[in-house]
């Protein structure tokens, strides 16, 4: 990064473009990543859980406070569905507001020495 | 008000010096909790553990052997062990909350009204074949059997060479109760489930406060209790060999290590 010749607004909104477009679509990759591999898929696999507690019944292999038990874990796995998509949503986002934040500390500690040259 | 006039390089140096002061008041943003390898570990070595409890408990189904009274160890083993990394979770945790706990709720009111259609179809199907088609099948089958054995009463007929009628009728009389029996069976789920659902103090799924790292670890932690109060409540069946509870324990395991996973891959790179 050219931090010692960065000097103006337009130079510092440039390079905070950038870097906020490249988190932009590093946040975006990563929301389409988890909404296909954690929600769609773990969501198929407790309605197939659901499905084989009724079949299970209805065959005799489950008793009936085994099965509500079972209905109990569907629900808990679907919450944990939940937490853990929004907890991957925070660390992308997280993630981008870092890369944003050290572009912006890396150009200031370059700019600092400029704007110390010109009033000292 | 006088104001002092300033040289356009002196205000951008201002400029630059406000915003230094900006980012470094700020810090480093920590929404999401940091990546911790011990949390990842073992939730790997109880996925292995669990898998292989379960496929020896499926193996064992239906003798005492898999009964849950001769495999308590497992159980009391593995509360501890994400009890501690439950415990780690929470001192770690920078979050609050995960998200607006009213959405997580509505979400899964949402989804549980929709199960709640899904069984009572399912139920009314199950009614549907036996009261509208088996049952008149039975009367036909029970009346033709009645006006044979009476013509042939009449006539003086012996019945004896005639076993395929009776045994058509005993085997309809049986897929009967059997259809009947699994109506109760789901009937019976569904009702405790309910029950269990609106108890107070019901030990069963209750949302968990608190960030996002805590809830998925308390989650799985209170996952495990089920899955004991399940092989409990499975008596003498213990737990058949099934996909369900292999599924049920799979998917937080799965969610956690995809998250612990990603978090390493942005530790690594620096982003995170």
């Amino acid at each position: 990064m050219p931090n010692d010749t960065i000097a103006s607004f337009d130079e510092l909104f440039d390079l905070v473009k950038t870097e906020a477009v490249g988190a932009f679509n590093d946040v975006r990759s990563g929301i389409m990543d988890t909404a296909k591999t954690v929600i769609i898929h773990q969501m198929r696999q407790i309605a197939t859980a659901v499905w084989d507690v009724i079949d299970g019944l209805a065959e005799g292999d489950y008793t009936p406070g085994g099965a509500a038990q079972l209905l109990d874990m569907a629900r808990r796995a679907a919450a944990t569905v939940i937490s853990g998509a929004t907890e991957l949503l925070f660390t992308e986002v997280e993630a981008a507001v870092n890369r944003i934040y050290d572009a912006l500390r890396n150009f200031l500690s370059g700019a600092i020495n400029l704007a110390l040259d010109s009033v000292l | 008000m006088r104001t002092i006039p300033l040289a356009p390089r002196f205000r951008r140096s201002l400029t630059v010096a406000a915003l230094t002061i900006a980012v470094a008041a700020c810090g480093t943003l920590q929404p999401a909790t940091p990546y911790d390898p011990v949390i990842e570990e073992t939730v790997e070595k109880f996925d292995k553990a669990a898998m292989r409890f379960i496929a020896d408990m499926q193996g064992l189904s239906g003798t005492p052997k898999g009964t849950y009274g001769e495999n308590v160890d497992f159980y009391k083993t593995w509360k501890i062990e994400l009890g501690h990394i439950k415990n780690r979770a929470i001192s770690s945790e920078v979050g609050e909350s995960c998200g607006p706990d009213d959405d997580l709720d509505s979400v899964i009111a949402g989804g549980f009204t929709a199960l709640d259609d899904a069984l009572k179809k399912g139920d009314a199907a199950l009614v549907k074949p036996t009261a509208d088609t088996l049952r008149p099948a039975l009367d036909w089958a029970r009346a033709s059997l009645a006006k044979i054995k009476a013509t042939a009463a009449e006539n003086k007929v012996d019945l004896s060479g005639f076993a395929p009628i009776a045994e058509r009728h005993r085997i309809l009389a049986a897929r009967a109760e059997r259809w009947q029996n699994a109506v109760n069976r789901i009937r019976g789920a569904i009702v405790t489930a309910r029950r269990q659902a609106t108890m107070p103090d019901s030990p069963t799924f209750n949302a968990i406060e608190g960030g996002c790292t805590t809830k998925m670890l308390t989650y799985l932690s209170d996952q495990l209790g089920a899955m004991e109060r399940f092989h409990m409540a499975q008596l003498d069946l213990g737990i058949p060999p099934r996909q369900a509870v292999v599924i049920l324990i799979g998917v937080p395991v799965q969610v956690i290590l995809k998250v612990q996973e990603r978090k390493r891959q942005l530790s690594r790179r620096g982003t995170l």
